[in-house]
């Protein structure tokens, strides 16, 4: 098991790189299409956001798979929000963003499968060192989230092949006010293909 | 939850003492969430005037302020003895 100084250092990082991404997503919301002297830094955001959620992920998947089940409910938050983010970030339409450069700093596709590995695996893992009842896996909260990310993922690569884009419907202009936590959770900005945020085991993290 | 002057002088004295091999990482995480709270209120401020967008000022004024306050924080961690892990901040 992870020391408990190692576990502090994973928050403490995971909870920084949630701060970048609060501030650099301020980004997206507005009109993108009325130009002005900002645009470039609207850009500019955009990217160091695609960065901060890299980053993010980057520190997640250290935490060894057995460990996952100690992480906090914030955390579970904070990797909901980024999924979303990285979404919209490699699909969203706008002057100036190359949505082909997001896949390069960080692909979607192959997250979600190592997220939805790594989660499926946390019963197991977490059971070996007596953490989680092991009767029923498949019953378990963590096979559920990972259900729902391969789901999603499922579905995303489908909207993919169409070639629909989470370009918003509606930019309600909404910025959380939830810290690092839930400045886009479906919630507020009326994205298409971000129905599964509502899904009640996703929806769970929020509790 | 509002951040009060009581709250500031609480994060000032477990910062102070550091009793429990963990206060630096409830001190940092704290000063991330304040910093994190500054860029969003002010961006929730500038969405919410009612002002011609030609004339607007920019979508998150503060933004590259804040984002500078926390490489700076970033960089103050590095003498803490639980940075020494695998996830320590570079």
């Amino acid at each position: 098991m992870l020391p408990i100084s190692d576990f502090a250092a994973a928050a403490v990082r995971l909870h920084l790189h949630a701060a970048e991404v609060s501030i650099t997503e301020a980004a997206l919301f507005g009109d993108p299409t009325i130009v002005r002297h900002s645009s470039v830094h609207r850009t500019q955001y955009l990217y160091a956001c695609t960065q901060a959620v890299k980053q993010w992920y980057e520190v997640f998947f250290n935490i060894p798979v057995r460990d996952m089940n100690g992480v906090t409910t914030s955390t579970m938050m904070q990797m909901r929000h980024a999924i979303g983010l990285l979404y919209i970030l490699s699909t969203i339409d706008e002057p100036g963003w190359r949505k082909e450069d997001v896949s390069d700093i960080v692909n979607l596709y192959p997250i979600l499968d190592r997220l939805a590995n790594a989660l499926s695996q946390v019963p197991a893992a977490a059971s070996e060192q007596h953490d989680l009842d092991s009767s029923d896996y498949a019953d378990h909260w963590w096979t559920h989230v990972a259900s729902t990310i391969r789901t999603m993922r499922t579905i995303w690569a489908g909207q993919d092949e169409l070639g629909n884009s989470a370009m918003p419907e509606l930019v309600s202009a909404a910025v959380g006010n939830a810290g690092t936590s839930n400045a886009v959770d479906g919630t507020e900005l009326d994205f298409s293909g971000l129905d599964w945020l509502m899904d009640p085991t996703m929806m769970s993290f929020a509790v | 939850m509002r951040w009060t002057a009581h709250l500031q002088e609480c994060l000032h004295e477990i910062e102070t003492r550091r009793e429990g091999p963990l206060d630096d990482a409830l001190v940092q995480c704290v000063t991330i969430q304040l910093i994190a709270d500054k860029a969003i209120n002010s961006a929730s401020l500038d969405v919410n005037i009612e002002l011609d967008p030609y004339f607007r000022p920019p979508p998150n004024l503060f933004a590259q302020e804040m984002l500078t306050q926390l490489g700076q924080l970033r960089s103050s961690m590095s003498t803490t003895t639980w940075q020494q892990s695998k996830y320590h901040l570079r």
